[in-house]
């Protein structure tokens, strides 16, 4: 089953750890109905428009009726309870539906409190297991505080308190933070009593605090995050491109009655309104990782962000079976990266959830990987780059790429973008040559690490014994050259791949996983 | 990337573990007569269609099963390449899975990571005693086109006591 140490703990104190089953909290009614009326609002004001008001309130009356009854009755029938360290969801009006999810199934778990859920006083519980086709496995919509964490003390999913509080401190920085990992696993781990159950509050006060990210570090990651980048990159070349490749004279032309000043207020509103999109972006960004925080107990993380949605995550670390270093040109260019995790479960999950470290210097990297995952360790030795005869097969593909653009520009008549013609290839060679440098591959031990560039740089770092599928791709030229590409894929759905490898290290590697 | 030769029957001194194995002999058969049907409902789909609308140019409706047959006569000529270049081997530790013509592509599924195997049978396939292996895992399935079905048994209930100790977490 798993290697949790707290299993024959928790075993013992079976008992205590099952929750009877019981309903959701009366306020997923209220949640779901706000929900629901929001998404319905321009229906019923459609309604109201096209059916006059009397007819029209009285359809919406009628229809609100039935919602509700529906609400209640679904909200009766769902039941959960947790027997034997296996979540059972009881779902369904009609069709009943009933889902187990054994604890040993639950790669993490995942609180989140919106605005509405602080009203009422609940968090909504998402369930992540491995293979999930869908965004969560089980989804408890509304359940109390103390209520969480006794679902996520029964599914072993609960950070205990280390035994020695001397040795964390909420720190401000990374450098601060203490390393839990010689502390004793502490006695009250599955011997609690079913009294004192601990606000995810105190939990964060007790555990130490393994990485917290400064407001400027935030700031600073919301604005240098890739779409940042790519729309700012985007808007001034934009706004330089237009307003300098139209010439005066064709402005003259093409405007005729219009008034040619108008030409470059569109520009302008066109460029503001972009700007105004990355203001959006940037606080955005602000919002989904304020107050981020990673506390550490013997065995799991606890990933806590969110200004106004707090989201709050539990993997346990044996669990993670890979992170992904991910630079984009901007962040690195400024010595900075983020920290993906890789957990089966996170498969469709979107960028936030599974970001373990939205911002931290690279050169901190190594150490932070070591105290926040000791399993997997950051390479001893230098990657080993493709062939050289790989070099140049990095380059075919953009600048056969590039070819469109010049093929555009030669056609067309604009005669000062004819210079650019140039530009494109270049740029094509130079990202090509970029990509190949920073090719690489080692396996070091346990750890498979693969490292590539699209445009950002990416290293994956994964378990080899938890790779689901190794794969070699070679086409016709490649095999030409004993070429081939390594390909990995993950349990979450997400892949790693180094192009041209020499084929013989290829097929080396294909056994990394069965060993 | 090795190159398409046929199987190996005695165990290589090579690393690779367990024998590698080809498709059954009859398959080329079935894959020649289930394309064979196919190009032939298209055939029969645009006749009907052309039939049915009436106004389609004498030529263009030509040209179109031309097109059709063309393609299936290609097809029907790759089938031969496409069952000798296919190999997999069922070992102790990993299932591997060579194919592709021009494209080769050689995917390993380590043992211990198989959640769980399914024999698929297609009303053709079934006349023939085949069936089509699907290997699962969390990170998605991997398929052996054509099995003899008996053997697709074994190897499916091989799998899964091998794979039983499968940890996908």
């Amino acid at each position: 089953m798993t290697s949790d140490p707290g299993d024959a703990a928790q075993a013992r104190a079976a008992a205590d750890d099952d929750i009877d089953e019981r309903r959701l909290h009366p306020a997923s009614l209220a949640i779901e109905a706000i929900h629901h009326a929001r998404g319905f609002a321009f229906g019923f004001i459609a309604v109201i428009a096209s059916q006059g008001l009397v007819r029209g309130a009285l359809i919406v009356a009628a229809l609100l009726l039935l919602a509700s009854i529906h609400a209640v009755v679904n909200w009766r029938v769902t039941r959960y309870a947790v027997v034997d360290h296996t979540l059972r969801l009881r779902t369904g009006v009609f069709a009943r539906k009933e889902q187990n999810v054994p604890a040993s199934r639950i790669s993490a778990l995942d609180t989140s409190r919106g605005l509405l859920q602080r009203i009422f006083g609940v968090v909504a519980v998402q369930v992540q297991t491995a293979g999930g086709k869908q965004k969560a496995e089980l989804v408890l919509r509304a359940v109390s505080l103390p209520e969480a964490e006794r679902l996520r003390h029964a599914l072993g999913h609960r950070s205990a308190p280390l035994s020695d509080p001397a040795g964390g401190r909420p720190a401000a920085s990374l450098a601060g933070a203490a390393v839990p990992g010689d502390h004793a696993v502490p006695a009250n781990d599955g011997a609690a009593p079913a009294a004192t159950f601990v606000h995810p509050g105190a939990v964060a006060d007790d555990a130490p605090v393994v990485f917290a990210m400064t407001p400027r570090e935030l700031l600073m990651g919301a604005l240098t995050s890739p779409s940042i980048a790519v729309v700012g990159a985007a808007t001034a070349a934009l706004y330089s491109v237009l307003s300098d490749a139209i010439p005066d004279r064709l402005k003259h032309q093409i405007s005729g009655a219009v008034d040619d000043l108008s030409v470059t207020t569109a520009l302008e509103l066109a460029a503001f309104a972009i700007v105004v999109a990355v203001i959006v972006s940037v606080v955005g960004t602000v919002l989904l990782y304020a107050n981020f925080q990673i506390t550490r107990d013997e065995r799991r993380l606890r990933i806590r962000r969110g200004l106004i949605t707090e989201h709050v995550g539990t993997v346990p670390i044996d669990r993670i079976h890979g992170l992904r270093i991910v630079e984009s040109p901007l962040r690195q260019l400024l010595g900075y990266a983020s920290i993906e995790v890789e957990v089966a479960g996170y498969a469709r999950q979107d960028e936030a959830t599974r970001t373990l470290v939205p911002y931290v210097r690279r050169s901190e990297v190594p150490a932070l990987i070591e105290r926040l995952v000791p399993d997997i360790t950051w390479p001893t030795a230098p990657l080993r780059p493709v062939p050289r005869r790989a070099r140049r097969r990095y380059v075919t593909v953009p600048l056969l790429v590039s070819l469109i653009p010049v093929a555009g520009i030669v056609a067309a008549p604009i005669g000062v973008a004819r210079a650019a013609a140039i530009l494109f290839p270049g740029l094509a060679i130079a990202i090509g040559v970029w990509r190949a440098r920073d090719a690489g591959w080692l396996l070091d031990g346990d750890v498979l690490v693969l490292r590539w560039r699209w445009f950002g740089r990416s290293t994956l770092l994964a378990r080899a014994p938890r790779l689901q599928l190794v794969i070699a791709r070679a086409t016709p030229w490649q095999r030409r050259a004993a070429l081939a590409t390594l390909m990995v894929r993950l349990s979450n759905k997400r892949t790693g791949q180094v192009r041209h490898l020499d084929s013989a290290d290829a097929t080396g590697l294909l056994g990394v996983a069965s060993r | 990337m090795s190159d398409p030769s046929p199987p190996v029957v005695d165990p290589p001194a090579a690393p690779t573990p367990g024998t590698r194995m080809q498709l059954p002999a009859r398959v080329p058969r079935y894959w020649q007569l289930k394309d064979g049907l196919v190009v032939a409902g298209a055939v029969i789909v645009i006749a009907v269609v052309v039939a049915v609308i009436g106004s389609v140019p004498f030529g263009l409706s030509v040209a179109l099963i031309a097109a059709v047959l063309a393609l299936g006569a290609a097809d029907l000529a790759l089938i031969g390449l496409r069952y000798r270049t296919l190999w997999f081997t069922i070992g102790d530790d990993q299932i591997d899975v060579e194919r592709g013509v021009l494209f080769r592509t050689h995917t390993v599924i380590p043992m211990t990571r198989v959640q769980h195997v399914e024999l698929e049978r297609g009303p053709l396939a079934d006349r023939f005693h085949l069936a089509e292996l699907h290997i699962h895992t969390a990170a998605g399935a991997v398929t052996i086109p054509a099995l003899d079905r008996a053997d697709g048994e074994h190897i499916r209930q091989r799998i899964a006591d091998l794979a039983r100790i499968a940890d996908d977490l």
